[in-house]
């Protein structure tokens, strides 16, 4: 805190379109300019424009006061238009303060009297806070327009080539012998009716072809360091040779992965995966009827026995059960808790799916298996039957059941996430940042995630994610520099005593404990030499400024440039 | 390091009834770390010390400091201005800062506000677990890297009592074993053999405190 | 009690949320009381356990934290360490003779001008009937 002689305040008087004129009468000027500090006084009637605001500015650099505190109404209404105020020549906008005197005073007490009272009390407030403040600088670094897309899938396929179509220069990292992932496996989308194989190929072959991409397969992730504008990514080739990709922003797009059901009965030849079941209808169902011992006729799906609240599962039964019904004349059974229709179109899929004779069977408990002849008799309680008060089960002969694939998380994704300092939602799923605001970013700025390492989910849902996700890399990067200002959190290294509390609680792993820390010189009376230890740091351009690591430290040696202790230790007294 | 907790502030109210004006002095070395005695503690305890005795109708002055380490007299001798002022000193760092103080500053009385409770790891932020008693003669080489002396409940030496069960000690609670996981180590790093090694009864004199407090001379370093 | 007590209440303001919902009891010209104090922070994470404290030792008779719903901070834990605080501060205001009511919290979305006005009012009633605050 400045002592109070040296602050000279302007008092900016907003009359928030005449809507607070009754209020600033002359008495009330009178009252604001004879406050401790205040050197002048400017009237106007709509500061929330930021034409206005920068005439304003004009005048205060011309004038006395070195610190402004702006009457008027919600700091919102103002903080857009500060931060278009140009930082190095102008009025520092963190040299600032905003009395909200219209929602707090004039608008919430409606007797008038007392309402100018409280008025005077904000003012007063605001006017001994002014005196803390410090203006703040902001900082930039270049962005090279490279990035790193981890997951040859066809998410990190699509977010690659959004990002190259942008101009930005991709390294597309793939742990498998070639890209495509998962989805080469299959040959129909629900709502694209056709072939889609000849669309993926094209995908692909894209990918290669595109001179912004350079894509490398069959490698290993060993580790993700750094930060925006200089993430590296260590990487293994099978020779076990280790490399560093380096990139200004990554995106996730390792998807997931799947352990096929083969436990017990599940073993038998005539349990397949959802994958199997696409492969048989992609020969044009010649598996379907060259086996030999009899034609496979009945074929049965048993959705939710895992992945319950995963709705691709769902998707993908309909999709196959309509093509068995349309083009091969098969019955078809599909055993499940729930039919998950919420995707697109999936409500008229399921409708056409019934109408062409799929029978759709509801369990609570679990369907029982056997060997019936070769067969597989699936056992299993329908709902609406138990809840008439019947106790029997239907028995389903099947030759076929098609039985769904657990969705793992990658086994990638626990290590970045200790990496990263993301964290894993529940089931080990790399989380974003909040799902209401940003589905695929994180909480590291520059690092972005998409597909089934965030979420296993269907393609088309998937593709848009990839889309955001390279638009959110496009975005940061486009400018070719990253700006922030530094109200941010900083630490003293004198007084950290390393306790690993502040990295441990930032939201957006900001803070790394460095060993010898610049400046980090502790010396005390009676000691000559220099005593040095490790000591915490904010990267400034991590940093969101929630202050969650200020109110941490048990040492008090962190310090949040634009809300210090002291400015609320002002407002919390009388 | 050395971990410790806060004294129940009625407690420490109790025995500052005596006082008006005190210093509250932290340490910003182990205690801060477990978030018991730094700067950020002083100020916490500090104001509920003011509000209670305000509240009583018996108004007490405190000047507040927080050391770089307690435990050394050139960094306590920081505090003598302050003591020159005060009834009395209320020290919220471990035992042995408290004691300092009081030798530094003799002729006023010096309260403890914390409990130093043991030497520990952190197990994850806001949790601290016990693991080192100072027993004088380490064994950790012979026992994997896991403590007998701090980690079983009956201390033992030589192996394993008969109440082991399924990697749980006997007094329950989830409390594993410490001989479970000393031999469970032994075996990951291929030293089972150890686990043969006798080690004997700790010898009372260097290892315990029958010659008074423990003292290391080191003659190479004595000014 | 004096009949014309009228509490004093330090809300502290995630600006994320509890700040907006308090733009817009204005903007509904519903009315808070006269004695009510707000204190933005960028995040209920900000608010040491210290500044809660201290408010009521500089005589507030009740503070109130207005923070985001659980699961919702855009700082992900910010007011789950609000929520801890406070329950830790419990503790010692318990032992100190301050009664609990005299620190609460409020989770609450932008668009919740009226909640915020009802807890802040609800607050004030309660206040009332506890009395000043023993330590002012
Ligand atoms: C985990 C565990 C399980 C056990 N299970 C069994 C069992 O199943 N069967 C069995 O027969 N035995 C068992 N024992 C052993 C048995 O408990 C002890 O042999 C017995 O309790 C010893 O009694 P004691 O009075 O000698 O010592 P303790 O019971 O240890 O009592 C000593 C008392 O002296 C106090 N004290 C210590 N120093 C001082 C001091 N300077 N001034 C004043 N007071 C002091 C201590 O606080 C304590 O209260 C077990 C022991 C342990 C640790
Ligand atoms: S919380 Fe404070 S003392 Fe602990 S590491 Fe961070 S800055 Fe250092
Ligand atoms: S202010 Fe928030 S984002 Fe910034 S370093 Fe502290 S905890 Fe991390
Ligand atoms: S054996 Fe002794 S010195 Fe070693 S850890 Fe255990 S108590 Fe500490
Ligand atoms: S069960 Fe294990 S830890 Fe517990 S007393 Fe016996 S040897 Fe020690």
């Amino acid at each position: 805190m400045r002592s109070s002689k040296e602050c000279r305040i302007a008092i900016v008087i907003d009359h928030c379109e005449g809507t607070l004129s009754h209020i600033f009468d002359e008495a009330m000027v009178r009252y604001f300019s004879g406050l401790p500090c205040v050197v002048s006084c400017y009237q106007d009637d709509n500061l929330s424009s930021p034409r206005r605001l920068e005439k304003l500015v004009a005048k205060l650099r011309k004038g006395k006061a070195d610190r402004a505190v702006i009457v008027g109404g919600s700091p919102k209404r103002y903080e857009a238009s500060f931060r278009r105020l140009d930082l190095g020549t102008g009025f520092n906008p963190y040299m600032f303060l905003v009395a909200n005197v219209r929602e707090q005073a004039v608008w919430t007490i409606p007797d008038v009297e007392r309402a100018k009272e409280k008025t005077k009390t904000i003012v007063a407030k605001r006017i001994r806070e002014a005196t803390c403040l410090s203006p703040i600088g902001e900082e930039k670094f270049e962005l090279s327009k490279n990035a790193i897309v981890l997951g040859g899938g066809v998410v990190g396929m699509r977010a690659a080539l959004a990002l190259a179509d942008a101009n930005i220069q991709v390294t597309l990292l793939s742990r498998a012998k070639d890209i495509g992932g998962k989805a080469i496996q299959l040959t129909h989308f629900y709502d694209r009716p056709g072939e889609v194989s000849s669309w993926f190929k094209d995908q692909v072959k894209k990918v290669k072809k595109h001179p912004n991409i350079a894509v490398k397969t069959s490698v290993e992730l060993k580790g993700l360091e750094g930060s925006l504008g200089d993430y590296r990514v260590k990487v293994e080739d099978p020779s076990g040779k280790r490399r560093e990709v380096e990139g200004s922003a990554v995106i996730l797009a390792m998807g997931n992965d799947v352990i096929p059901n083969t436990e017990g009965i599940f073993g038998h030849q005539r349990f397949i995966s959802p994958p199997q079941m696409e492969a048989m209808l992609a020969d044009g169902g010649k598996s379907l009827v060259t086996d030999k011992e009899r034609p496979l006729q009945t074929v049965t799906f048993i959705l939710d026995l895992v992945n319950e609240t995963i709705k691709i599962d769902s998707a993908n039964a309909i999709k196959n059960a309509i093509l068995l019904r349309e083009n091969h004349d098969r019955a078809v059974y599909v055993i499940c808790r729930d039919v998950k229709v919420s995707l697109d179109g999936m409500e008229k899929q399921y409708r056409k799916a019934r109408e062409m004779g799929v029978i759709f069977i509801k369990y609570d408990d679990p369907p029982k298996f056997s060997l019936v002849n070769g067969q597989i008799n699936v056992e299993v309680k329908e709902v609406s039957i138990q809840m008439r008060g019947d106790d029997y089960s239907l028995s389903i002969l099947s030759d076929l059941v098609v039985v769904s694939e657990r969705f793992v998380p990658s086994k990638d994704n626990q290590m970045l996430a200790d990496v990263l300092g993301i964290p894993l939602a529940e089931e080990g799923f790399l989380m974003d940042e909040n799902p209401q605001f940003a589905r695929v970013r994180t909480n590291r700025r520059g690092v972005f995630i998409a597909g089934g390492c965030r979420y296993p989910q269907t393609l088309d849902e998937s593709l848009v994610e990839a889309e955001a996700a390279a638009a959110g890399v496009t975005e940061l990067l486009s400018q070719g520099f990253f700006g922030y200002d530094l109200a941010v959190a900083e630490i003293d290294p004198a007084k950290c005593a390393a306790c690993l509390t502040c990295p441990r609680v930032c939201p957006h792993s900001a803070i790394v404990v460095e060993r010898y820390a610049e400046g980090n010189v502790y010396v005390t009376g009676g000691y000559e030499k220099d005593f040095r230890w490790k000591a915490a740091r904010v990267l400034p351009m991590q940093c969101y400024g929630c202050g969650i690591c200020v109110s941490s430290c048990p040492t008090k040696a962190i310090t949040l440039k634009h809300l210090t202790d002291d400015e609320i230790s002002l407002q919390v007294g009388v | 390091m050395i971990k410790a907790e806060q004294k129940p502030v009625d407690e420490i109210l109790d025995f500052l009834k005596p006082h008006r004006k005190i210093l509250l002095a932290g340490c910003n070395a182990c205690v801060a770390v477990c978030h018991a005695g730094g700067e950020k503690e002083v100020g916490i305890l500090s104001s509920a010390l003011k509000m209670a005795r305000k509240k009583a109708g018996q108004k007490i002055e405190i000047l507040e400091d927080c050391s770089t380490r307690q435990c050394e007299p050139e960094f306590v001798q920081e505090l003598k201005e302050k003591a020159e002022e005060v009834e009395a000193v209320l020290s919220i760092a471990c035992g042995v800062g408290v004691q300092t103080v009081a030798r530094m500053f003799s002729d006023i009385p010096v309260y403890p506000g914390l409990n130093t409770t043991f030497m520990g790891e952190t197990d994850e932020l806001g949790v601290w677990i016990e693991r080192c008693q100072a027993c004088g003669n380490c064994v950790l080489h012979v026992t994997g890297g896991v403590c007998p002396v701090a980690r079983c409940a009956k201390q033992l030496l030589n192996g394993p009592c008969g109440g082991s069960q399924d990697g749980e000690c006997e007094i329950g609670n989830d409390v594993p074993c410490a001989w479970q996981q000393i031999y469970d180590r032994l075996k990951t790093i291929g030293q089972l053999h150890r686990m043969e090694e006798i080690i004997p009864v700790k010898k009372w004199g260097r290892e315990s405190r029958d010659k008074g407090p423990r003292t290391i001379s080191r003659e190479d370093l004595k000014l | 009690m004096v009949e014309s007590f009228s509490p004093r209440i330090v809300a502290f303001c995630c600006d994320k949320s509890g700040y907006v919902a308090a733009d817009m009891v204005g903007k509904l010209r519903l009315s808070l009381p006269e004695s009510l104090d707000i204190v933005r922070v960028p995040c209920a994470g900000r608010i040491d356990a210290l500044h809660l404290l201290q408010a009521l030792e500089k005589g507030a008779d009740g503070v109130l934290i207005f923070a985001c719903h659980e699961e919702n901070c855009q700082s992900l834990t910010g007011n789950i360490r609000a929520k801890a605080r406070m329950g830790y501060l419990h503790g010692i205001m318990e032992r100190i003779g301050l009664e609990k009511e005299r620190l609460d919290l409020c989770n609450l979305a932008t668009n919740n001008g009226a909640k915020f006005a009802e807890t802040v009012l609800q607050k004030f009633d309660e206040l009332k009937k506890l009395g000043p605050s023993p330590v002012e």
